[in-house]
């Protein structure tokens, strides 16, 4: 094939990663004994639609062992096999061999071929021996008339016309390539030869055909505006032209709402679609009461239970083409660096209005009313326009938790622990980076609850729990922040243990420790009480790992967890990594942001509760609590008008379970600041974690409490 | 007042490009500099930065570029001529070097210049208030002394703090 392919191939790779995923996901929620036919279905175009364009695009080991998984499909689907537990796990390990076999060609890992090969073994042992084993009783009465994907009960073939893409070389090679890798079931020919570059071909495939697949391999050959599929016996055979189209355009979708995914295919031809009203006079009125009764039958692959429905709302991505008529869910593909660089302009915007809104306040209104009115119109349009913005970044945490169920699943056969997985809030949308960011902790803190949380079934029992675990997932956004628990029905942790342990590794602690200290132990870098090492948990990295990165997204994690009756982890992190809530104070003439997140309180101290050590005031008291301080003006040698420490305001605030109070000038306000980074072209400052652009223009720069924390901790400059 | 980076290219017709470049001249006290002018961003007021912690005295601090944060270089402070004083005069140079972008503070911006390279000639060992390692060379236009400066160089060196020292 001429065409150059390899442009194509980072779609194709998004699409079958998100088709192994929706395959995943399918496969771990069918229930084997009375398996859905319409998730066999989903599961079986999911993996047909990889084949077809792993074929398209040459990636031959891909398409292979789809091939024979779809082979085995095809017989579950049609009931001529009983799906079988072994056959899942043949699915998934499938699916984990397409992912390697994926990555290898994304250029990330390699992929063994051997092993590839096995799994066609395998599979094909399953689709071969199963004969015998009579067909699956519920299944097959439900799914003989399922995949006719012609659109009238008479139509058992249907025209494809097509014009080659400008500039095709050997079109008729082009083409045999193409029939070679369609599916043989589609029984695709060649009526009409085109003659010339610009003449029509015309291929013919039977009703078992995926039109909506056959179309997308189309639009890498020919011209997409000129595709046209006609159910051969509903249109002279010869037209090219749309009359005879009209018709399919919005009529069906009018006449009949529900199933109009698979309408979408007919409806990009270019002519103007008559109005329903005309539609029902002419000629073709017959047809229109037609489809819809048969339409939940006949128009088969698109039903979409409620699982598949992204999968195809990206399969129209794919085709990019107009479908003016369908309603639901349409999306496009966006390069992150557009959103981003739209967020940066948003973020001028807000900042252009604020300094506008503060050189206008010193005019008169009256004077310039209208000058008024058109600035406050302009601050309402800049705040809605910087929601909207934000929020095409927001994705759905579905995205991290669709990850589960196989995680648990894997995890708790290698254990021999039976659990269930429950996920609440999936909906629940947060920043696209902190979806990449959370993933890997999250899952961290899943494994150790199904490692060391959920006990062994037959412990269960004798606790008189039934043995079946429960890990919940819930996630909720409560004020700024997004909330993520992960909770388990398990055994609980043992303070007993965790004391005895942290003795052991040196650190220090007593007996009075409250619970929440106590559980904080388990962050600890090297520290786990896991009795023996398993593969998956107990080599003591990871939990120091998940709390330093959650820590990164400017997040924390708490730990709730009571003996006997189970463990609650509570990740909490802001909402986006562009934006933070910050407290801007005034140290001399600079303002400072300090991330509100670290404030505990702001207090003005009294003498008596300063303290000093060797002649130096560097600590108060508060409630009982000695802080140690800090001063910024000394941390950054600036002039401070509040010499004494009763003169000033107190910050006090904790970072990494330690406090200290920030002495400060003044409190200035409050403020959602939206983070700029100071490296990208000058270098890391000590203290400062990062900059932003204040109202008035001027840049403030935003505080590194845990470093300044850090400071107070070890070499506190002399006070003056 | 706003100089393109592509500035005088469309222009400067034909041969006479072939072998000279565009220069953008400032003063610092009574010295005059040359550098490439395609280094050159813009040309702006100067504006009361925002200062930094313990950054040498010659950072200024860093400003808002219409949302970029950018550092601010005062030459005058750290070659130690002139006077460093800030009227409504002063100028900053806002450079853009490959990946970054930086300010700098001199006296005045002098005018573009066209300079053959063979008229600069190297320049010899001298203590000057710019080490040598950052100048190109020397060139004498209608009796006044040019001194060429690599002002990628010089920026991005240790010696002025502005790269994190694992990067310089």
């Amino acid at each position: 094939m001429s065409v150059d392919l390899s442009q194509f191939y980072q779609i194709f790779f998004e699409e079958a990663q998100e088709h192994l995923d929706s395959m995943e996901a399918l496969l771990l929620d069918i229930d084997v004994e009375q398996p859905d036919p319409e998730q066999l279905n989903a599961i079986f175009r999911a993996a047909h639609s990889i084949k077809g364009s792993a074929g398209t695009f040459g990636f031959t080991d891909l398409a292979e062992v789809t091939h024979v998984l779809e082979n085995l499909l095809d017989r579950v689907r049609k009931g001529e096999l009983a799906l079988r537990p072994d056959m899942i796990d043949a699915f998934l390990d499938a699916g984990d061999v397409l992912k390697v076999l994926l990555g290898a060609h994304r250029g990330s890992g390699s992929a063994d071929p051997a092993e590839a090969k096995a799994l066609c073994q395998r599979l094909a042992t399953l689709t071969g021996d199963g004969t015998g084993g009579g067909p699956g009783a519920t299944a097959t009465a439900r799914n003989t008339d399922e995949p006719v994907p012609a659109l009238l009960p008479a139509a058992n073939w249907t025209d494809v016309s097509f014009v080659l893409e400008q500039g095709t070389q050997e079109p008729d090679a082009a083409i045999d390539n193409l029939l070679a890798e369609l599916d043989p079931g589609w029984q695709a020919s060649v009526v009409d030869r085109a003659a010339s570059p610009d003449a029509r071909w015309r291929l013919r495939v039977g009703a078992d055909a995926d039109l909506d697949l056959l179309r997308g391999m189309l639009e890498f050959l020919a011209r997409s505006d000129s595709i046209r599929v006609d159910p051969a016996n509903a249109s002279n055979s010869g037209s090219t032209d749309n009359d005879s189209f009209g018709f399919f355009d919005t009529t069906p979708v009018a006449a009949l709402p529900p199933p109009d995914d698979a309408w979408g295919l007919f409806e990009d031809t270019p002519a103007a679609p008559p109005s329903p009203a005309a539609a029902t006079d002419d000629s073709f009125g017959l047809f229109i009461d037609l489809p819809a009764p048969e339409a939940p039958v006949t128009v088969a692959p698109a039903p979409t239970p409620a699982p598949v429905e992204r999968r195809d709302a990206t399969r129209a991505d794919r085709r990019a083409t107009p479908r003016s008529g369908a309603s639901g869910e349409t999306s496009i593909r966006v390069d992150v660096d557009k959103v981003d660089q739209l967020i940066n302009l948003i973020g001028e915007l807000v900042i252009t209005q604020a300094m506008l809104a503060q050189s206008a306040s010193d005019i008169d209104p009256v004077k310039y009313a209208s000058l008024y009115n058109g600035l406050a119109q302009l601050e309402r349009n800049t705040r809605d326009m910087q929601e909207s913005v934000m929020s095409i970044r927001m994705m759905p945490i579905s995205m991290v938790f669709s990850r589960f169920p196989r995680v648990v699943r894997d995890l708790a056969q290698k254990l021999g622990k039976q659990i269930e997985l429950k996920t609440i809030g999936e909906g629940t949308e947060l920043d696209k980076g902190l979806i990449e960011r959370i993933s890997d902790p999250l899952t961290h803190l899943v494994r150790n609850s199904i490692d060391h949380g959920v006990e062994m079934p037959d412990d269960r029992i004798a606790k008189g729990k039934s043995a079946v675990g429960c890990i919940t997932l819930k996630a909720y956004h409560q004020g700024g922040n997004i909330v993520i628990e992960v909770s388990d029905d398990g055994a609980g942790l043992d303070r007993a243990r965790i004391l005895a342990k942290a003795r052991e590794k040196g650190i220090a602690v007593n007996d009075q420790m409250s619970d929440g200290e106590v559980w904080q132990l388990i962050f600890e870098p090297g520290f786990s009480t896991a009795e023996q090492v398993t593969e998956v948990s107990g080599r003591g990295v990871g939990m120091d790992v998940v709390k330093r990165n959650i820590g990164a997204m400017g997040g924390r994690v708490e730990i709730e967890s009571m003996k006997g009756i189970g463990t609650r982890m509570t990740v909490r992190l802001p909402l986006t990594l562009a934006i933070l809530d910050g407290m801007s104070v005034a140290a001399g003439k600079e303002t400072y942001i300090i991330p509100l997140g670290y404030v505990v309180e702001s207090l003005q101290v009294e003498r008596a509760m300063i303290r000093s050590i060797a002649g130096v005031e560097r600590l108060i008291q508060v409630r009982g609590e000695f802080l140690p301080v800090v001063a910024l003006y000394e941390v950054f040698g600036i002039a401070n008008t509040a010499l004494r420490l009763d003169q000033g305001i107190m910050v006090v605030v904790e970072a990494d379970g330690v406090k200290a109070a920030l002495f400060i000038d003044a409190l200035l306000g409050q403020h959602q600041v939206v983070i700029k980074s100071l490296e990208s072209n000058y270098r890391k400052v000590a203290g400062i974690s990062g900059a932003t652009i204040m109202g008035d223009g001027h840049v403030a720069l935003i505080l590194d409490v845990a470093a300044l924390v850090q400071m107070a901790r070890t070499a506190l400059p002399a006070a003056a | 007042m706003m100089v393109q980076e592509q500035a005088g290219q469309g222009n400067a017709a034909g041969s006479a490009r072939a072998d000279s470049d565009e220069y953008l001249t400032y003063t610092l006290g009574a010295e005059e500099y040359a550098i490439d002018i395609l280094k050159v961003q813009e040309i702006r007021g100067y504006e009361s930065p925002t200062t930094i912690a313990n950054a040498p005295a010659f950072l200024k601090g860093v400003i808002n570029l219409r949302g970029t944060i950018v550092p601010i270089v005062d030459l005058r402070i750290k070659f130690g001529v002139g006077n460093a004083d800030y009227t409504p005069f002063t100028v900053v140079i806002i450079l853009n070097l490959g990946a970054r972008v930086v300010g700098m503070v001199v006296d005045s911006v002098s005018d573009v210049t066209m300079l053959r390279q063979d008229s600069i000639r190297p320049a010899p060992e001298f203590s000057a208030s710019v080490d040598t390692r950052y100048i190109r060379g020397l060139c004498t236009l209608d009796d006044r002394m040019l001194i060429v400066v690599d002002i990628e160089r010089l920026m991005l060196s240790s010696e002025m703090a502005l790269v994190d020292e694992s990067l310089a």
